[in-house]
């Protein structure tokens, strides 16, 4: 019971992200919890605490079970250097289990629930092991002779191809960010498009998406996934440091004590001895654990940390914070970049080898990537060349860098596209009008008027309702953005531009997406419900709160330390057990002095557990 | 890692630089299990599919070799993923074998008793097997030989058909190499065939199949089913046959829309035998009627569905798919491989162009404004007469006679898509034309007239498009086009790479009008014969005009 008062307490004291944080990692149910009081409640109870401890490593397991009999037998808080020296608990790992809610700690020292002793001392019976049980660890089978060269090969060809993907998404949630389920995960639909546009199979966009966001290269906003502040930067890193960018952070995503020992033991199959190992190392893991280490060692597989479940000797090297060396082992492991294109008839571009980072976004800018591997391939159409005429391009500017890069020089067909786009492009400009008339939101203009006729005659562009306003200018109930879409799509020579006249670059409405309503946390909710019962108890909410703990501790028969406030305005503590509060008044045994005490509830200052 | 000319990606495409050294070689070595997917100028595209794997492994390449061909000329290192994959997929091949016991039975053959199981149990399968014969083998329907291989190709176990063939009524069959004979590369084409057993021989236009199909009846000597996509075609295999083997009139029959002769050498459509008549297929007798002891398949890429299915009851008979690309739009190249047989021999279209053999084209894209008016009735019309408007334009008209005149003397073609442009075409030019609605018989005289160098413009529609040999045109205009298929502009393309004795260039011109759809198809059209390997110019007809 003291455990629910103390925890009650704590719940109350933390502010609202940190509880949201510790509750989510909790996986608390969020109905039926009406106070504090419930919800602490709640953690303590055997499910809750069994799903939590099963994920728990065993130093940490016996930790606990050691504090929580310490509390149990009514023993007092230690101190973080007696919990290190008697537990073997250092200070972060008692850090994480105060996260985690597992145990109290304070000023006055570390103390554990006898709620998890409790839990703990069930396992045998179970079918788990004893939390004391001090089993030694399993053997971990080493690699027959590891042919390293190969490994090495294997994890640089999936590092590429990790790094070449995660550009891809990077590149296409910039050009449309992907929308985002209630839960936050990615839709079939939205993980499809990625998966074709990062040249993956579906299951695998997951796992890039999770590393792109670990790395800082994506976030979420809303209910949308967008390209993150770190994006661009990371783009124009040399490959070796975008996959050393990328891996790192799931290495340090990694519990310390597995990343050191997989970085210590170079030579070990990351598959089923791992597995063993592991499965030791958190001994209540179960389908929780499986699932993990399987999801892990994909990863590392993807990345390019592992190739076949043997590290990789960059991947070693990360392991062990040599990121620098890590970066230089994989750099020659990988294709050397080239900065020269093929430009061909087909009005494609292909570059055999890597791009340099610049050539290839300066080319993206201009074509779209048609084939993405080791070589890239680009191709030019009159849309993409608009879009970067658009973006301040020029046709000398485009074909002096054209020439530049081509090992081949231009070819006759992309010259002329280039020529003929650059010098129709903007012969006709959509702009938006004023707000005001709804049958005049935005404009088209043009100085040729057979043109703007033919426009104003176009049957696909109906739907725009373009009437004449003057000889040289068409206006539309359609916003800029629609008009301006609609010609570029009925492949004419358009551009948009602003108030003053200048181009500028019109995104393609995206249908629904953006308004798509923001998902809903279901744990904040909670958090936000508990704040309000405690602000809009019929008492005030301190008065509410003491109410609360007493009846907690009539029902638990607990002893707790009630602070009163004399008539001088000293406060007197007193250890008791609290048997009724009635008429303003709580009666509670005294167990030092065995007597009965009734005290004015309007006198108690505090309650709090012993 | 070498500095060779591939580059092998993980997505099975392999790339070629085909200005490296080396490029030749490795081309070479590569097209023997890659199938080529693009070829414009500098960078070709090989695709490595299970199917041109198998192709490889049928001829008797191992993937051992495939792999160091790979690793030989490739620049950075080949992914793993694909040397797996090329491992597995070899390995698949032959795993199955189709032959005969003692007593002439077929039966169905593994040393993998995890392959049999698995297709045994495959529902498909099933009805096609007539029980076990032992651990290791399983009786085959006699009518099966075809279906059941069909059905192991799609499970991904492609048989090997060891079962042999019916020899045929043997027949006295020789070339006539009085005045010519076979190049190289088709006497290469014909023993690869006739090693292989049955199977397909891939030539470009120009490149003389024909000759290949009679290279083999003279080598098999035996009765003798050719069957070609039309009736005009039908008749120059014939007159081919006549001229370039000991072939008699009396030996060879026509077995079409409107004759039925059967004789010891039959030439028949493949519209004929897919004829119905009430609800069944009324000339299938044919393939019966005379014990053939090879049947042809020209264009083996148009061989219509129907006539897998009846290729499937005809396995015991050898058969010689000839064609200018497996490729086919119906995705059916699997068909192709196990009811006609492996690939038997491939020849690049440039490779046989730089020998000399066919000649090679230029392609030009003139692109012609419409006049204010026409602009406007363009922009008002429904979809669906845009194209017509725009591929129509009356503009188109000048630039024709422009070209011909540029081209005065030499055989130019001008094709159309629409009777009335037609029409106003041969008005205009004073040419003759030749449509669907022309009998045959005229066709034919047209086609000589050309030919011969009386008629030196001739305007044709689409019905000219396959099959036809007219190897004398050097220009060809097309005006308008149905819609940009690849398989209708490589026919066009056919046409002007025969081998041209007047030794002039060919040139191939599309009029495009601007901004229409009529440029988003020339956009396919460029993009298709620029990944051909052709060169490609984009012209404006007002310079052209004024020019």
């Amino acid at each position: 019971m003291t455990s629910t008062l103390a925890l009650a307490a704590r719940l109350r004291a933390m502010g609202d992200d940190a509880l949201v944080a510790a509750l989510a990692g909790r996986g608390v149910a969020t109905t039926g919890i009406r106070d504090f009081f419930d919800l602490a409640d709640a953690l303590l109870e055997p499910d809750s605490l069994q799903a939590c401890l099963s994920r728990l490593d065993r130093h940490a397991i016996a930790g606990l079970a050691a504090l929580g009999e310490r509390a149990a037998s009514g023993g007092g808080r230690m101190s973080g250097s007696q919990a290190k020296a008697a537990l073997g608990l250092d200070a972060p790992a008692v850090e994480r289990l105060h996260e985690q809610l597992l145990l109290d700690f304070d000023d006055g020292g570390i103390a554990g629930w006898a709620e998890v002793a409790g839990q703990l001392a069930r396992w045998p019976s179970l079918g788990l092991p004893d939390p004391r049980d001090d089993a030694p660890p399993p053997e971990h089978p080493a690699v027959a002779a590891p042919d390293r060269a190969s490994t090495d090969h294997l994890a640089a060809e999936h590092a590429f191809a990790a790094m070449t993907a995660t550009a891809e998404l990077l590149f296409e949630l910039e050009r449309e960010p992907a929308r985002l389920l209630a839960r936050g995960a990615l839709g079939q639909p939205e993980t499809r498009r990625l998966a074709h546009a990062m040249a993956i199979e579906e299951p695998a966009v997951a796992t890039l998406v999770a590393a792109a966001e670990s790395a800082g290269l994506v976030r979420r906003e809303g209910a949308r996934l967008l390209v993150a502040e770190g994006s661009p930067p990371w783009l124009n890193l040399s490959a070796s440091r975008r996959w050393v960018a990328l891996a790192e952070t799931w290495a340090i995503s990694l519990p310390g004590d597995i990343r050191s020992r997989l970085a210590e033991h170079p030579d070990i199959l990351w598959g089923q001895g791992l597995r063993d190992w592991l499965a030791w190392l958190y001994p209540a893991g179960g389908a929780w654990l499986a699932g993990r280490v399987s999801a892990r060692l994909e990863e590392a597989e993807r990345l390019g940390i592992t190739a076949g479940e043997v590290v990789s000797t960059p991947g070693a090297a990360l392991l062990s914070g040599e990121t620098a060396r890590a970066e230089e082992l994989l750099a020659k492991s990988l294709p050397d970049p080239v900065d020269k294109v093929y430009l061909q008839h087909d009005l494609s571009a292909v570059a055999p080898g890597p791009l340099e980072p610049g050539i290839d976004a300066r080319l993206r800018s201009m074509a779209e990537v048609d084939g993405r591997a080791i070589a890239s391939r680009f191709r030019f159409s009159a849309a993409s060349l608009g879009r970067a005429i658009a973006a301040g391009e020029t046709a000398g500017s485009l074909l002096e860098f054209l020439e530049e890069v081509s090992l081949t020089g231009v070819p006759q067909p992309l010259g002329y596209l280039i020529g003929e786009t650059a010098a129709r492009h903007g012969l006709l400009r959509v702009g938006a009008l004023p707000s005001g008339d709804p049958e005049a939101v935005s404009y088209v203009r043009s100085e040729d008027s057979a043109l703007l006729g033919a426009v104003r005659v176009d049957r696909s562009l109906a739907a725009l309702s373009l009437a004449a306003n003057d000889t040289h200018r068409l206006v539309s109930r359609r916003d800029r953005s629609q008009v301006y879409w609609a010609l570029v799509d009925a492949r004419y020579p358009v551009a948009a531009e602003d108030s003053r006249g200048r181009i500028v670059q019109v995104r393609r409405p995206v249908s629904a997406r953006v308004s798509a309503p923001a998902p809903v946390d279901p744990v904040r909710q909670l958090v936000e419900r508990l704040r309000l019962a405690d602000a809009g108890a019929p008492l005030d909410p301190g008065q509410a709160w003491l109410y609360r703990q007493l009846e907690e501790a009539i029902r638990s028969k607990a002893t707790v330390t009630v602070s009163v406030r004399m008539p001088n305005d000293t406060v007197v503590d007193y250890r008791l057990e609290p048997a009724s509060v009635a008429g303003g008044r709580l009666r509670a045994r005294d167990p030092l002095s065995e007597i009965e005490r009734t005290l004015p509830l309007s006198s108690i200052a505090a309650v709090s557990p012993t | 890692m070498s500095d060779g000319p591939l580059i092998v990606q993980s997505d099975r495409t392999v790339l070629l630089e085909v200005a490296h050294p080396d490029a030749e070689d490795a081309r070479h070595d590569l097209a023997v299990f890659a199938e080529l997917e693009r070829a414009p100028e500098h960078i070709h595209t090989y695709r490595i599919t299970r199917l041109g794997l198998w192709n490889a492994r049928a001829a008797g390449h191992d993937a051992q070799g495939m792999l160091a061909v790979l690793e030989r000329y490739s620049r950075f290192p080949v992914p793993q993923s694909v040397a797996i994959d090329i491992r597995e997929s070899v390995a698949r091949y032959g795993r199955l074998v189709v032959e005969r016991t003692e007593a002439g039975e077929l039966e169905l053959r593994s040393t993998d008793a995890a392959v049999l199981a698995e297709i045994a149990r495959a529902k498909r399968v099933v009805p096609l097997l007539t029980g076990r014969l032992a651990p290791d083998r399983f009786g085959v329907a006699a009518w099966a030989r075809g279906q059941l291989k069909q059905e192991l190709m799609k499970l991904g176990w492609p048989a090997e058909d060891l079962a042999g063939y019916t020899p045929g009524t043997p027949h006295e069959i020789d070339l006539d190499t009085a005045d010519w004979h076979l190049r190289p590369y088709q006497t290469q084409a014909i023993d690869s065939f006739f090693a292989g057993g049955s199977g397909v021989v891939v030539l470009p236009c120009g490149a003389g199949k024909t000759l290949v199909g009679a290279g083999a009846m003279a080598e098999a000597k035996t009765t003798t089913l050719v069957l070609v996509t039309n009736t005009v075609s039908a008749r120059q295999w014939r007159s081919e046959l006549l001229r370039r083997t000991s072939l008699t009139e009396e030996e060879i029959g026509e077995y079409s829309g409107q004759v039925k002769e059967i004789r010891p050498v039959t030439i028949a459509t493949y519209q004929i035998l897919t004829a119905r008549r009430k609800g069944e297929y009324a000339h299938l007798s044919l393939l019966d009627a005379m014990d053939w002891g090879l049947v042809i398949y020209d264009e083996v890429h148009l061989l219509p569905a129907p006539v897998f299915k009846l290729t499937a009851e005809l396995q015991a008979r050898r058969r010689l798919g000839l064609t200018a690309t497996l490729v086919r739009e119906d995705g059916r190249e699997g068909d192709v491989f196990s009811l006609i047989g492996p690939k038997r021999f491939d020849a690049p279209w440039k490779e046989i162009e730089a020998q000399g053999f066919i000649s090679p084209a230029s392609c030009f894209e003139v692109r012609i404004d419409l006049p204010q008016q026409e602009r406007l009735e363009y922009a008002a019309s429904a979809d669906d007469e845009r194209y017509r408007l725009a591929a129509t334009a009356p503009e188109k008209l000048r630039v024709v006679r422009r070209l011909v005149k540029q081209h005065e003397g030499e055989r130019i073609l001008v094709i159309g898509q629409y009777l009335d442009q037609i029409d106003q075409l041969a008005d205009a030019l004073d040419a003759p034309k030749l449509t669907g609605a022309t009998p045959v018989d005229e066709r034919e005289r047209l086609y000589q007239e050309f030919r011969d160098g009386v008629t030196k413009v001739l305007v044709v529609s689409k019905v000219a498009n396959f099959s036809v040999d007219l190897p004398e045109a050097t220009v060809a205009i097309q005006v308008s086009g149905s819609f940009g298929s690849r398989q209708e502009e490589a026919q066009r393309l056919g046409r002007l790479l025969r081998p041209k004795e007047s030794g002039l260039p060919a040139n191939f011109y599309t009029l495009v009008a601007r901004d229409t759809v009529d440029q988003d198809f020339a956009q396919n059209r460029q993009r298709f014969l620029a990944e051909q390997g052709y060169s490609y110019t984009i012209l404006d007809a007002d310079a052209l005009l004024a020019a």
